[in-house]
Order: C-alpha cells, then structure tokens, then sequence
C-alpha cells in the first residue's frame, strides 16, 4: 500500500514536472571530491548553470552533476555506464575506446576545421604505409595552414615527426607538389583533400592527368588532444541532439558555451568529430 | 526500517524533482516531439538528370530519416521560386538553398524561417564565387570586351547567377542593365551553360567553388558538367569572378519543434565525419564541414537582395 503511494505520488510529480520519459543526463565534472551526480548546486558558477540549464531546456531532461577525481575516472565511469558524457583527452579514453567515442572538439578561433589529409605515393611505391616513408623525402603543396601545418601535425601525431622524413619540400601548390612527386624527385607528397581533389577532380578534363599514376596510402584527420566523449551506444536520438545542440552553442548563449568550451582556450566552435579521434588511427 | 526507506526514496524523489524544476526542461522537447508529424518535408531543387545530384538527395534523405524517425519527403521544384514559395508558406519543413533564395523567403516571412547550417572549406573559408564564363575559342578576355555583347544570367532568384555578381559590376562602374547588348535568363545553372556552348549567349554567370580565383576551381556548374560529360572544362575560360558569397544553408522554419531542428542539424553536422568516404562522393568538396551559421551571416546578401528589390520596383520591375 504504501509502496504504491510513494510509486503513485513519484509518477504523478515526474508528469507534473513534464520530466516522464527522459533519462538524465550525466555530465562528468572534474572534482577534488569525487561524489554521486546530482542536480548543480545553488552556488555553481553563472557559466555552469547557464550551459545546464540550456541543455535541460532542449533536451527536455534532468542534467546532473557527476563528481569524478580525474579524466580518468570519468572514462571509467562513462565505459560502466555511470555517467553519460564528459571530456576525454587521448590518455583517458585509449582504455575506453572500445565502449565510448568522441562526438565533439572544439575549432579553435582563426583555425581550421581538423580537415582530412591524403597521402599520396606513386602508384609503383612499394610503400604501404606511413612507416615505409622514413628517411624518404616528402613534398608538400602550398604555403597556407591547410596545406603546412596541418598535414605536418597530422603525420607527427603518427610518429613522423621532425626528422622521420629524409627530406620535406614545399611546393607552391599541390599541381607543382604533384610534378615533384611524378618527376622522382620525392617519395610522398601530403595535401589537404580538398587540394587533392583539385589535383584529381572527377571529371572528364581533357589535358589533366586522372591520377592513375599516383596511390593514396592514407586519409587522415589530426589526432585531437581532447573531446567530448559518450558512450558508442548512447541513442542515435540522442548523440545527434548533443551535437546539434552544440554546434550553434556560442551564436545562442555566449555564457555557456564560455564554460562548456573552457578546457580549449580561445576556442570558437564545436565542431562533430569522428568517433575515434582521440586516437591516430592509421 | 522498511518504512524509513521509503520515506528516504519519497524524499530522494520530491527532491529530485525540485531540484529539476530550476532548469525548466521545454515543454516541446520533454514530450514525444514526433506525435501528430507523419512526416519531415525537405524542399530540393536542381536538375534530376544529375546522378550526382539524385544520389545526394537519397543519401541526404535516408540519413535524415535515420536521424529524426521519421519519413523525410523530397518535395522537388524545378526552379528556385519553388523552393522559396514552399518554405515560406510552410508546406515544407526544411531545405538547401543560397543566400540569395534565403533573402527571399527572409523578405517574406522574417524569423519564421532561419539559416541553421553551411559549408566551411578546407581551407577555413564559408564561401563561394560567382564567374563570368566564355567559350575558350572566342576573342573575350575581359568584362571591357563584352560591352554589347550578349549575357545569361541563372535566375532572378539566383545568388551567384545574378544577385552578387549585378552588384559587383556595379561597384566596378558597369550598369548590368545597359552594359550589355542582350541579356536573359537561362533558368538555371545548367542551362546557362549549355546556352554559352550552343551560341545563344556570348557570355554566362555561373557558379565557381571548391577554391578560389588563384588556384582555380574544382566544383560548380562548369565541372558538374563536365563529369557528367556534357561538356569539358577546357572548352570554356573564367574571365572575372566575383566573391567570396557565403555558401548555401540547410534552412528550417522555426515553428517547427526544437528537437526536430537539433536533430538536422547534428546528424547533417555529423555527415562529413560518420562518412567520410562517401562524402566527397556526394559532390561535396573534400575536407569541407558545416559549420552552424545564423540570419547574420547572410546580412549582406540580404541587404543586395533589397537593393536589388528597390532598384527593379524603381524602374518598373524590369530584369
């Protein structure tokens, strides 16, 4: 009797507060004090409370407040279930990285989105990764971030770093990379896809070359060093929510995106992310 | 003891629910957002001789419908005013078109519609360009040799095909509406380019993008073509560009549930990264994004589309 008193009286507070259907959502919080989620406290931070109550207001759900001691006690809890989202770096999330992925990084202000990079040999290479480049002389296309730092950042992030190749070349662009590369005069050549597809459009162009003679070994994105982290089967409903929810984060409220994007200085917006971004994958 | 724990967990519970009460969950997204919607309604427009083009509409479609539950329904228009018209009376919930369309359906029905996504660059850039094009065998290098020639603009509605690059000319001293010999509408950016090629017109606007004036282009009309093999890109020269023009939006009504809008957006966010492979096959340009973008990042082109509106209303609605 009591029993169904106290379920009668829960059921018809959770309909009242139009809170029925929906799990909470919970949000790891690094803390000195480790405890259970629960609601944010009266005194939390104007930016906290701004970007939970932005989240319970579109997402129509309770969002709690998890106390965790570090990132990684947060991917351990995030892997058992006992919370639902939090921000990983690369060291927190390799043992997770089975059960959880990324979902969001953060584009910094002035950067570039973390943009795919191809690397390309000559059809005849007998180099079938990466690791079959060392002490081989690369070339590069370009002067612009797109086309130098980014390609340079996404190979070191895969252990070719500063003197990994014999010998790296700049080219002004990616068709003058190109004629280095088919000349012999180097072994590799990085561009950033969307140079790539210049160079090797889909397209019936008389005089240009299709590419035939040259192979893409790999496709890569720079490894981001942090991200928002959720579990690999939290709801296809609800992963895409969180996404689009934070994409227009600092058009919609500047004071929580300030505070959700705190742990990536000078950050301007959330940008999707691939599942395993936190990992260089090959 | 038995007693006590159930007065522990009523207490947990009223606590709890107090305690939610301070983030006000929306009453739209707390409840089934989907009940009483049979279907989510997507405006599109372009050719559907394009492989390309239908591919990316069923892609765009299945993954939509994956994403909000639902049905997602192509209502497809052959011309831009169609889009427009649909969107700003609400038959459709949501569509794909330029700043240019977007100033349209602004003009008509202000905040009840909003840009919500567009496409960022590899190389960090949100736009496109608009280009006058010849055929590469005539004797045209400049806009200074086509004074009296013949022009096809795209569409009224058209944003590179006619909006900016009317603008622009202006700016550069040329009246758009005297300048020229003879100047018509082709209806499209397809057309445009087969009236260059067939000598209708001595000289077409068109649509340039996946790069810039320096380092040429790789996607836009001319090489849609192309790949289809209609045409060939060398067949023809980019005489004058003008630009960057923010890129085209995924745009919604407003009056729409909030979850539904999120949703769009995130799992058409998500795309590029949950198929990067298929991506590029789309017609996409590799290593673009979307980026969330709001009305203020149209302003300009909102402003042209007015000026414009003033300037045809001045001289008795004439192109």
């Amino acid at each position: 009797m009591k029993r169904s008193l106290v379920a009668g009286l829960a059921a018809a507070l959770l309909t009242a507060t139009g809170a029925a259907a929906a799990e909470p959502l919970r949000i790891a919080a690094i803390s000195p004090k480790a405890g259970p989620c629960a609601a944010l406290g009266a005194a939390s931070p104007a930016g906290e409370k701004a970007y939970y109550d932005h989240l319970a207001k579109r997402l129509g759900t309770v969002v709690q407040r998890c106390p965790v001691a570090s990132a990684a006690e947060a991917a351990t809890a995030l892997a058992a279930g006992k919370l639902d989202l939090a921000v990983l770096d690369r060291a927190a999330f390799a043992p997770v990285s089975g059960t959880a992925r990324a979902i969001l990084t953060l584009r910094p202000q002035g950067g570039l989105n973390r943009i795919v990079i191809v690397l390309a040999v000559p059809a005849t290479s007998p180099a079938r990764s990466l690791v079959d480049l060392r002490g081989k002389t690369l070339v590069l296309g370009g002067a612009t971030p797109a086309a130098l730092a980014v390609p340079r950042q996404a190979m070191a992030d895969r252990g070719a770093t500063t003197g990994f190749f014999g010998q790296e070349r700049v080219e002004a662009d990616g068709e003058a990379a190109a004629a280095v590369l088919r000349a012999g005069q180097a072994q590799a050549m990085a561009l950033h896809a969307a140079a790539w597809q210049r160079l090797c459009p889909k397209v019936a162009v008389k005089k240009a070359k299709p590419c035939t003679d040259l192979r893409v070994l790999a496709r890569i994105r720079p490894q981001a060093s942090q991200a928002i982290v959720v579990r690999q089967d939290m709801p296809l409903d609800t992963r895409y929510r969180l996404i689009g929810i934070h994409m227009p984060l600092h058009l919609e409220n500047a004071t929580a995106f300030a505070w959700a994007s705190a742990w990536s200085p000078k950050a301007a917006e959330f940008e999707p992310t691939e599942a395993q971004a936190l990992v260089a994958t090959p | 003891m038995r007693r006590s724990a159930w007065l522990c967990a009523l207490s947990a519970t009223i606590a709890t629910l107090l305690a939610s009460c301070g983030q006000k969950p929306d009453a739209a997204a707390t409840g089934d957002w989907r009940s009483g919607i049979k279907e989510v309604r997507m405006a599109v427009s372009g050719s559907n001789d394009d492989p390309m083009i239908v591919r990316r509409r069923g892609v765009y479609q299945a993954h939509l419908a994956k994403a909000l539950g639902l049905p997602v329904k192509l209502y497809e228009s052959s011309d831009y005013n169609g889009v427009i018209q649909a969107l700003s009376s609400g038959q459709v919930d949501l569509a794909q078109m330029a700043g240019g369309s977007y100033a349209n359906v602004d003009a008509q029905v202000g905040e009840l519609v909003a840009p919500i996504l567009s496409l960022r660059q590899a190389e960090g850039g949100t736009g496109y360009y608009s280009s006058i094009v010849v055929r590469a065998d005539s004797p045209y290098r400049s806009v200074a040799d086509l004074k009296g020639r013949s022009l096809a603009y795209v569409d009224f509605n058209s944003t590179s095909g006619y909006l900016v690059p009317r603008a622009k000319l202006r700016e550069q001293g040329i009246d758009p509406d005297t300048y020229f010999g003879k100047t018509g509408f082709a209806g499209g950016h397809t057309q445009a380019v087969m009236s260059l090629a067939n000598g209708q017109f001595d000289a077409a606007i068109l649509q340039a993008s996946g790069g810039d004036p320096e380092h040429g282009f790789s996607r836009g009309a001319l090489h849609t073509m192309a790949r289809r093999g209609l045409v060939e890109v060398e067949d023809f020269r980019i005489i004058w560009t003008a630009g960057p023009i923010p890129s085209e939006a995924f745009v919604v009504r407003t009056d729409r549930p909030q979850p539904m809008i999120d949703l769009v957006r995130g799992a058409m966010g998500a795309l590029p990264y949950d198929e990067p492979d298929l991506w590029p096959e789309l017609g996409q340009l590799d290593g673009s994004a979307y980026t969330s973008v709001n009305r203020d990042h149209y302003k300009d082109i909102i402003a042209l589309r007015a000026a414009d509106l003033a300037q045809r209303r001045g001289q008795g609605g004439r192109p």
